[in-house]
């Protein structure tokens, strides 16, 4: 008779079988986990006396393992003790083959996960809750905003439509002569203004839905020049009221970020809205809100700055700035928690929000990572462990381009990278290893030729396609020696088109 | 499962805990610091589960209680001796077990019994014999291996 009391000195339960699968023995800690005293343990000679699983077949298991006679793991199962049903275990069983004087046998050891997966399983539905707060959060933030807009876009959309009615008027008033044909250029010119000013109401109220449409955490590329326009529409009815400018300073070049843009757009507005409040109460004469656009460092962070001559912000507030629940505005005005939310709105776009001292006024930055970065780290999951996938950088300064390509490739589980700046784009290629890049032809700054032969001087030997209107086919068949450009993909293009030609443009650079 | 709740009670110099329901991650025994007492005695007899969690959260609570106050133990169920057996730290040294439950079984009338029992009654890491509740029986027999089940004896 072996000896298996060597197994009673173990933490988890073990039984061992023999080759007729009849339990010969159980350690002393099955006796805890099935919660069976020894006495009925013995009477039992099969494991499914002891034990079932609802998802996973144990006898199939032990007989493989028994044609393998091979150490054996299964996945995490659920177990069930036949005297105990409502209970619900979560365990690795690990099958061992010993060769013993009298045979072979074989001992199952259950590992127990149960309190690490409930665990988990908690956490998990815990961090939902949390998710969904802070999106109710958010709403409310959003829903107070517009509350105190609300008057002055009323008054936005009164003007409108006042000149929607008295144009109207005129065309009632011109259409009551019998002889209507030679006042037409007047009649439609008046009905051209009725249709501006709708088309205006119109704008206004698609802003407001816009921007009460609790939309998923999606990002997409988007133009920052746009999203600024976009909160200065929505603030410059208050900022009118208040005799308050708004100058947004041009930028040499398109800014582009991967970006939630309602949200960044709830940022930039809170942070007119307080520049706005803070010049109305300090009654500060030519108040004035700008923007400014920068990129900055030699992590070419995109930056937006907003600044304000202002009283500022005092020392002790400062410190607390974006902790919740602070406030320099009286009660019912505001909710202190609007720096808060767009310091973690910023945050969850890897950026940063930051007050800058400043001498006179109030200075807040907006910084965002280049969108090479973030979008790189953001969908290649090879860095958290993945599978390596191909990775893609395309450069095109049409953001509706990026959006559309972006949703091709990461559909066929290729990594993303998008650009919307040729310097970046070369700077990126230095850090990262990258398998093709696709570059527009007609780009601002820099030509899709041009960034390719800097790519090649750089040192980049990897696969490159063009991506352009057929007109400039001359030039890629002379840039496909010159430049080793391996492909064009024609504008317009259909996802077929553009998938063959990576697939294959791939496969070619393997070789 | 039903979260745990904490009757306590201060009498003269003892502070008395009851523990009620399952000892789990979400335990929380922090309104028990601070109210330590020359002595301190848990009643586990209500404790219906615990896991490897709880044991951690137990653990943690029984570092902040003074070394100078002693502490005992008092009708500790089967799942409670199972994890003083297994698991270092659970019983603070110098803490006292004064009484727990017990698995017998008796084979005239088939029954199982958990029999309360005093530390004092267990002589040599034997378990005391015990006539069943159920049908008088004489001398039941210990329901789980006597040696393993006691071994928290050597601890105290």
């Amino acid at each position: 008779m072996s000896d298996y009391s060597s197994f009673d000195h173990l933490f988890d339960p073990v039984i061992v079988m023999n080759l007729k699968q009849e339990i010969i023995y159980f350690n002393h800690q099955s006796s805890i986990f099935f919660k069976l005293p020894p006495r009925i343990l013995k009477q039992k000679n099969h494991l499914l006396q002891i034990c079932d699983s609802s998802n996973f077949d144990l006898e199939d298991w032990f007989n493989k393992s028994l044609l393998s006679f091979d150490v054996l793991l299964s996945p995490e199962i659920r177990l069930h003790l036949p005297h105990d049903p409502e209970t619900e275990y979560f365990i690795i069983l690990k099958i061992v083959p010993i060769q013993t004087d009298t045979g072979a046998v074989f001992a199952i050891v259950f590992h127990d996960k149960t309190v690490e997966t409930t665990l988990h399983l908690k956490y998990r539905e815990q961090l939902d809750e949390l998710k969904k707060t802070h999106n109710q959060i958010l709403q409310a933030d959003k829903l107070t905003t517009l509350g105190e807009l609300t008057a002055n876009i009323s008054h936005e959309i009164n003007n409108p439509l006042t000149i929607a009615a008295g144009h109207t008027e005129i065309i009632r008033d011109l259409l009551k002569s019998s002889d209507v044909t030679p006042r037409l250029p007047q009649i439609q010119k008046a009905n051209q203004n009725v249709l501006e000013s709708l088309e205006r109401v119109n704008q206004i109220i698609r802003n407001m839905k816009d921007f009460l449409h609790q939309s998923e955490d999606k990002k997409e590329y988007c133009d920052l020049e746009n999203v600024v326009d976009t909160a200065i529409e929505w603030i410059m009815p208050t900022a009118k009221k208040a005799g308050i400018s708004i100058i947004k300073e041009a930028f040499d070049k398109r800014m582009v970020a991967l970006a939630n843009r309602v949200k960044l757009e709830q940022v930039i507005i809170n942070l007119m809205k307080n520049s706005i409040d803070a010049l109305v109460e300090n009654k500060t004469e030519k108040g004035t809100i700008s923007v400014r656009f920068t990129q900055s460092g030699a992590d070419h962070q995109t930056v937006i700055d907003i600044i304000d001559n202002g009283p500022g912000i005092s020392k002790e507030i400062k410190e607390n700035l974006f902790k919740p629940f602070v406030s320099t505005k009286d009660a019912g005005h505001g909710t202190g928690m609007g720096l808060s939310i767009c310091s973690k709105i910023v945050e969850a776009h890897r950026g940063k929000l930051t007050h800058i001292e400043s001498s006179i006024g109030c200075h807040f930055r907006l910084a965002l990572p280049m969108i090479e970065v973030y979008s790189y780290t953001r969908n290649d999951r090879s860095l958290s462990g993945s599978k390596k996938q191909k990775r893609i950088l395309v450069l095109d300064n049409e953001v509706q381009i990026l959006n559309v390509l972006s949703a091709f490739l990461q559909e066929e589980n290729l990594v993303f990278i998008g650009s919307s700046d040729p310097q970046s784009a070369l700077d990126f290629i230095q850090k990262a290893s990258i398998d093709l890049i696709v570059t527009d032809f007609s780009m601002p700054i820099m030509t899709g030729g041009e960034f390719a032969q800097k790519a090649r001087e750089s040192g980049y030997n990897g696969t490159i396609l063009y991506m352009t209107g057929q007109k400039f086919i001359d030039q890629y068949n002379k840039d496909k020696k010159n430049l080793d450009i391996s492909g064009l993909i024609i504008k317009p293009f259909n996802k077929e088109d553009v998938m063959k030609t990576i697939r294959l443009a791939l496969k070619a650079g393997e070789v | 499962m039903k979260r745990l709740t904490i009757n306590k009670q201060i009498l003269q110099d003892e502070l008395m805990v009851e523990l009620i329901g399952a000892i789990d991650e979400d335990s929380d025994f922090k309104e028990l610091i601070g109210l330590d007492q020359k002595k301190i005695s848990f009643d586990f007899n209500k404790v219906s589960m615990i896991n490897s969690c709880g044991i951690r959260e137990w653990i943690k609570f029984l570092e902040k209680i003074p070394e100078k106050s002693s502490i005992s133990y008092n009708n500790c169920p089967q799942i409670i001796i199972e994890q003083i057996n297994m698991v270092h730290g659970f019983f603070r040294k110098g803490a006292l077990i004064n009484s727990f439950y017990a698995p017998y079984y008796c084979e005239k009338c088939g029954k199982e019994a958990k029999v309360h029992l005093l530390a004092e009654q267990i002589k040599n890491k034997k378990a005391p014999q015990v006539d069943c509740p159920h049908c008088s029986a004489e001398n039941i027999d210990f329901d789980a291996i006597e040696s393993q089940y006691l071994a928290f004896l050597g601890k105290v």
